[in-house]
């Protein structure tokens, strides 16, 4: 191996070690966003203010403004609730019902579980932002649209993990002795295996809740979600397109919240993962 | 080998069984009244009427339903209240400008895709590698519709290097419609600015998709690689004196094609999500871009064929990587999924 | 003496530390022989002998001189030594299923030794193949030649990698544990067949397992290796006949009191040979030694001469006077 491989190795290694810390400010800024966004946000997300229509960043308007003269930074910060509280809502309900069937299959008899991994099987097969088009269609835009057609995407994974683990602890020694002494079956899930499987659990919802968000303000992008004036950052971006040809951080700005968030989760999921494994 | 591709075949009917079922729910049992749905927000009251009559929407359910899966299998999607026209049709024009775009874009990044996976597996841990795993964090975070939207900023208002969307410059006129795909068709015409100025629209909304397949793609076709590499068989090709280019691409891409196919499939789901935002940013005439359109002026008929279209290519797609995995890899004799 | 072995050193950077795995070994092999490198699993012996291809791992740092044909073999570009592997040396392995590509019919496989060095167009070396598939004594060789690898007996495959090795003629055979995952009826067949292989083309053969029954089956000389280091070398009927090396004589009794040949390994010796890292000084064998003195734990035994063995030991079996000491 050359020297000079062996140090650029070294050098990525090192700065792993400073993304995680960042990764968890950036969560830890998200929740001061979700739970004091009127003591952070300097003006009012909704308020027209025509005169300052499409600012660029300056003092007063660190992220410029949009188009009715709000202060985009402002909306960012209120929309978190919105992207963000979707995404996390959407990943903990499908991580919620997908854990629930994917333990009643794994400890069910082969036939059972059979067929419900095939109705899972079936799931995998839908492209997701189609079907998500097409219950919008049926029932209506807005977040709970939205918010019900990813969750139906997103719990197929979720009973597919849980499944696998749970088939694979159950004949572990230890569930055997508790079985042994006459533990009920559930009984056995739950302290057993459930303590396991949550741990992988975990690590899928951090990581998913990056891509939920993603999805989710792609939808709103297309305009199946949030409606205006809602500061959801991907109605924030849609809403750019008019003018993010000269306004630069009307577009740049929601973006790169959205790209740091999913990152963040991304890194955070990652983390937890390698700290399983060890 | 025939029993699993029956097996395959019928998983995969009964796959558009289902979701011509979900379709049929969303479309006639869901909406308050589905004529009105089917009609859009605008129709008058004769329209919805005979909308009502033609479907047949005041029948019981069942009945219903028979006619409407019975339609389908005839071809029927529906008409678009939108363009007055049978959505089979509107499809199969529309379906050209997706198609090209889907295979344009995935050519290059298999290209690029593999290019960089060898460099990466030539030296692990170098330069190359660490890029790669360093996009593909960050890659996997960037919306693809936000990444669209960026290179129309850089490469249309900043640099003016390429259009800002749509397929054919506005005020020329596009070469004469054969095969529906432009870059083909401009090379039948004999034209080559023709063919430059399809190239020049398509640039933008391909790379958008190369990037984004990219940042998810390429850590798995690294990894395949990798693994391979540390194969027995490697070291016995070395003990043969052959050369580093020729274990690499005879034999350790050879044997990385498979869990390379698992990966791509699963792409292929990715890319149809992403077609559809991809088109409404460029303006690109495809099936994604008409199905949104009808979409916002609330005709839900176009929307319904492309859940039932895209499941079908879906389920299509799979069908062929299934026929691919005996002839990459002799040893799969014919187990399933 | 087709292959010269002078003071040869092995080692790798692990975490900042030097660990040495093969310390200072010399040997030489006469054109024609079966010489044989026992040894138990970390001894360096598979080290040794993928380094006389070229082929030790490329993180590894090689000192010492290797000579085959008297051309030096360490420090040469990696294109010229390819040049060497597979017209000049050919190389077995242990495993014929992991050893051999898997999506590759045989044929192929043996076709490509010839197609890439040169030697004969695909057509050629097509029906080369077949004849070496033939020499190697398969029974059906367009059947095996058209066949993947997992398709095939585990004796076959193994038939198959010695086809693809001597496929381009090499004078040198290097056969890195080629019986050790073979079942037992097939490991007489596989070496009774290289040694008529060795007649036939004029092979020279350095084996490497850690089997004293294929010693005792093909060896003309045996090299012991312990911990990487040589404890005792020469012919192996004299070392069969009278071991001298401790080590040696351990390995020789184990083997005879196992039963089953599957058992004739090395760790019924007591204890475990010491991993790298943790070679213990002076004598590297003087923990599990009956006859180890007290200088045995600190000096590291020189290599001396007794008749034609010569062995790295402070108090050898039969302790005769050294009657001269050769050069290291």
């Amino acid at each position: 191996m050359s020297v000079s491989s062996q140090t650029a190795r070294r050098a990525l290694k090192r700065p792993k070690g400073l993304l995680l810390p960042l990764a968890l400010l950036v969560v830890a800024i998200l929740a001061a966003f979700v739970l004091l966004p009127g003591l952070i946000a300097p003006h009012d997300p909704i308020a027209l203010a025509m005169a300052d229509r499409l600012k660029p960043p300056s003092l007063t308007h660190i992220f410029g403004t949009d188009e009715g003269g709000r202060d985009v930074f402002s909306r960012i910060v209120y929309g978190t609730r919105y992207s963000l509280g979707v995404a996390i809502v959407i990943v903990f309900a499908s991580a919620l019902f997908g854990v629930v069937y994917g333990a009643v299959s794994g400890m069910a008899s082969r036939g059972i579980d059979n067929l419900m991994m095939r109705i899972v099987d079936l799931f995998f097969g839908f492209p997701a932002l189609v079907l998500a088009l097409a219950v919008a269609a049926s029932i209506g835009r807005g977040l709970d649209s939205v918010a019900l057609s990813l969750a139906i995407i997103w719990w197929p994974g979720y009973a597919r993990l849980v499944r696998g683990e749970v088939l694979r602890l159950r004949e572990r020694p230890h569930v055997e002795a508790a079985r042994a002494l006459g533990v009920s079956e559930i009984t056995i899930l739950r302290r057993h295996i459930i303590s396991f499987v949550i741990q992988e659990v975990n690590v899928r919802v951090t990581t998913d809740i990056g891509y939920a968000l993603v999805a989710v303000t792609a939808l709103s992008f297309l305009g199946l979600g949030a409606n205006s004036p809602t500061p959801e950052w991907g109605l924030l971006i849609r809403d750019s397109r008019s003018y993010f040809g000269s306004a630069w951080w009307y577009l740049v700005f929601p973006g790169t919240m959205i790209m740091l968030t999913a990152t963040a989760f991304s890194l955070i999921g990652d983390a937890l993962a390698a700290r399983r494994a060890a | 080998m025939i029993g699993f591709l029956f097996k395959r075949l019928v998983w995969g009917l009964l796959v558009l069984v289902a979701v011509a079922v979900i379709t049929f729910f969303l479309s006639r049992v869901v909406p308050a009244d589905p004529a009105a749905f089917l009609a859009g927000q605008n129709a008058s009251e004769e329209t919805v009427q005979r909308i009502r009559v033609e479907h047949g929407l005041d029948r019981p359910l069942p009945e219903q339903f028979a006619s409407y899966m019975i339609g389908l299998a005839k071809g029927d999607l529906g008409e678009s209240i939108r363009t007055r026209r049978s959505v089979s049709t509107d499809l199969a024009q529309y379906l050209p400008a997706t198609l090209e775009l889907l295979v344009v874009s995935f050519v290059f990044y298999l290209a690029i895709s593999f290019s960089l996976a060898v460099l990466a597996a030539r030296h692990p841990g170098g330069a190359v590698d660490g890029a790669i795993r360093l996009i593909t964090m960050i890659g996997t975070g960037i919306p693809v519709f936000w990444l669209g939207m960026t290179l129309q900023f850089f490469f249309f208002y900043k640099l003016h290097w390429l259009p800002l969307g749509s397929r054919f410059p506005i005020r020329e006129t596009a070469p004469p419609l054969v095969t529906g795909f432009m870059l083909v068709d401009s090379l039948l015409a004999g034209s080559p600015s023709a063919f430059l100025a399809s190239l020049k629209h398509l640039a933008l909304p391909a790379a958008t998709i190369v990037i984004n397949l990219l940042a998810v793609g390429t850590r798995m076709s690294r990894a395949a690689l990798i693994q391979e590499q540390s194969r027995l068989y490697v070291r016995t090709a070395r003990g043969k004196g052959l050369s580093p280019r020729r274990i690499m691409f005879k034999h350790i891409l050879r044997n990385a094609l498979s869990p390379i196919l698992t990966a791509t499939t699963m792409q292929f789901g990715y890319m149809i999500s992403w077609v559809i935002l991809v088109e409404v940013i460029f303006d690109w005439p495809g099936i994604g871009l008409y199905a949104y359109q009808s979409f916002q002026v609330f005709d839900y008929s176009p929307v319904i064929a492309l859940a039932i279209v895209s499941t079908a290519g879906f389920v299509i797609i799979n069908l062929v990587m299934d026929l691919l995995y005996p002839v990459i890899d002799p040893r799969v004799q014919s187990v399933g999924s | 003496m087709i292959l010269s072995v002078r003071d040869f050193s092995i080692g790798f950077q692990r975490e900042g530390e030097s660990l040495v795995a093969v310390d200072g070994v010399s040997f030489d092999v006469e054109e024609g022989e079966t010489f044989v490198i026992i040894g138990e699993s970390g001894s360096g012996k598979s080290l040794t002998g993928m380094s006389v291809a070229g082929l030790q791992p490329p993180t590894a740092f090689v000192s010492g001189s290797i000579r085959f044909k008297d051309r030096e073999m360490l420090r040469r570009p990696d294109a010229e030594l390819r040049k060497m592997r597979g017209p000049e040396i050919g190389l077995i392995y242990q495993d014929p299923l992991s050893s051999l590509n898997p999506v590759w019919p045989v044929g192929d496989q043996i076709a490509e030794t010839l197609t890439a060095h040169g030697l004969a167009d695909r057509a050629e070396a097509r029906k080369r193949a077949i004849e070496m598939l033939e020499r190697v004594r398969i029974p059906d060789p367009h059947r095996v030649a058209a066949a993947y690898p997992h398709e095939i007996s585990g004796g076959m495959r193994q038939r198959a990698m010695i086809a693809m090795a001597l496929a381009a003629g090499p004078s040198l055979l290097i056969a890195d544990e080629p019986t050790t995952a073979l079942d037992v009826t097939i490991k007489a067949q596989m070496l009774e067949l290289l040694a008529e292989l060795k007649r036939e083309m004029a092979l020279t053969i350095v084996l490497i397992t850690h089997d004293m029954g294929v010693v005792a089956e093909v060896a003309d000389r045996i090299l012991v290796l312990y911990a990487g280091r040589i404890a005792e070398i020469g012919p192996a009927d004299a070392i069969m006949l009278q071991p001298s090396h401790p080590y040696t004589a351990a390995l020789m009794t184990s083997a005879m009191i196992s039963q089953t040949p599957a058992k004739q390994d090395l760790n019924a010796i007591v204890g475990g040979a010491p991993g790298l890292g943790s070679f213990p000084a002076g004598c590297r064998f003087h923990p599990r030694c009956p006859r180890a003195q007290h200088d045995c734990l600190s000096v590291e035994p020189p290599r001396r001469k007794f008749g034609t063995v010569e062995l790295a030991c402070h108090y050898p079996i039969e302790a005769a006077m050294p009657l001269e000491i050769a050069r290291g």
